[in-house]
């Protein structure tokens, strides 16, 4: 009996498929973190993080780990990472002028939006494959964006391509897919939930 | 009598053109360089652009260096790590397209307009622009002159 059990664990660790990390990337205020909330959600009933209007609410990067996805027939095993926004400028006048903060408060905002774009750049080493989160309301063409898809393809990671916030007039997802065609691009609302299942399914297929 | 105009007459924005020769001579310190000269206030027109790597090194470092008074970051139009050029079989072919002509600039003075996969609009903010800056960024402030280029400078 001992022996068998040993065999079944050993059977079972061979076959089963490890945990994927993947981490969510894109600009600031694209809708990471509503998108990591709504995975986690919908798996486990419990969200990730603090979604916001500001930019950079994000400056540490969070995890959840077994959130256990199953579409097309598999399931498999993700740790969702949700990181902070890649900027190649912060500046604490804006959260002054836009979002009402004192000096102080916006200057320590802004100190920990830069340490939270170097934790997310960290990262990319750690994580199995990304999800790049892009505002389909927005020019996809912007550096940031370009920037991360050149690593993804550089470090030869999967990357499935997030049009987000379809539920607005002005997005256009089909603009995001004719700027990256060699990647799987997914229309979704991480709002309203709408594309979810095409995501599932995609992530399925792309990491699992 | 002529008027010789310089650097630090403080009327202007520099704006430096540098060869792929003086890049790759740079080598290793690519990075360092740029976002010296970046951070003197010039605008650089790289010849051959950055790697997608370098691409974020760039912005690693440069988020190490904000202070948020005198630097609060780059703006980097160009075409770089565009794969959109690349055709199907190229890409399959493992080909990654070469780096692009590319401009680095400070952000509180350069700022991208508009940018599809062909054209690129940037602009060189004015002084008015720039005015929540004034008290704050000294690179453009007139007490303080920029001192004589460095010797990697190119002029
Ligand atoms: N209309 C719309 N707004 C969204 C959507 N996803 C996120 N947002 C909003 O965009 C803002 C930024 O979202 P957040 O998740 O914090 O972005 P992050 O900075 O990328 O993590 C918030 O005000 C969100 O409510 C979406 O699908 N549609
Ligand atoms: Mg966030």
């Amino acid at each position: 009996m001992g022996f068998f059990n040993a065999l079944m664990k050993g059977l079972k660790g061979l076959f089963r498929k490890k945990q994927m990390s993947i981490g969510i990337y894109g600009p600031p205020n694209a809708g990471k973190t509503t998108l990591a909330n709504r995975i986690s959600r919908d798996w486990t009933g419990k969200p990730l993080g603090k979604a916001s209007e500001i930019p950079h609410e994000t400056r540490k990067a969070r995890e959840r780990k077994e959130i256990i996805i199953k579409a097309a027939g598999s399931k498999v095993n993700f740790n969702i990472v949700d990181t902070p926004g890649i900027a190649t400028k912060i500046d604490f006048h804006d959260f002054v002028e836009d979002h009402g903060m004192d000096k102080k408060e916006a200057r320590t905002w802004a100190k920990e939006a830069t340490e939270g774009v170097i934790e997310a750049i960290k990262w990319l080493d750690k994580v199995d494959g990304v999800l790049l989160v892009m505002d389909a309301a927005q020019d996809p063409f912007n550096q940031v964006n370009v920037t991360l898809i050149g690593n993804l393809e550089a470090r030869k990671l999967p990357t499935v391509i997030i049009a987000n916030k379809i539920d607005l007039e002005e997005s256009s997802p089909a603009t995001i897919r004719d700027a990256f065609p060699q990647h799987a691009t997914i229309p979704i609302s991480a709002l309203s939930g709408y594309g979810m299942d095409n995501l599932y399914k995609a992530m399925i297929k792309y990491f699992g | 009598m002529k008027r010789v105009l310089k650097e630090g007459d403080q009327r202007g924005v520099s704006i430096n053109l540098i060869s792929t020769e003086k890049l790759d001579e740079l080598g290793s310190e690519k990075i360092r360089f740029i976002l010296d000269q970046v951070k003197e206030g010039r605008v650089l027109v790289l010849e051959k652009g950055l790697s997608p790597s370098e691409e974020l090194d760039l912005i690693r470092i440069t988020m190490s260096e904000i202070d948020h008074d005198s630097f609060i970051g780059v703006e980097t139009p160009g075409f770089t790590g565009n794969v959109v050029r690349l055709g199907l079989l190229q890409r399959l072919l493992g080909r990654t397209p070469p780096p692009r002509m590319m401009v680095v600039g400070p952000a509180h003075l350069l700022k991208t307009i508009k940018k599809d996969g062909r054209t690129i609009q940037a602009m060189i903010l004015t002084r008015d622009d720039r005015d929540r800056y004034e008290d704050e960024i000294d690179i453009t402030s007139e007490e303080e002159p920029q001192g004589p280029p460095g010797e990697t400078e190119e002029e």
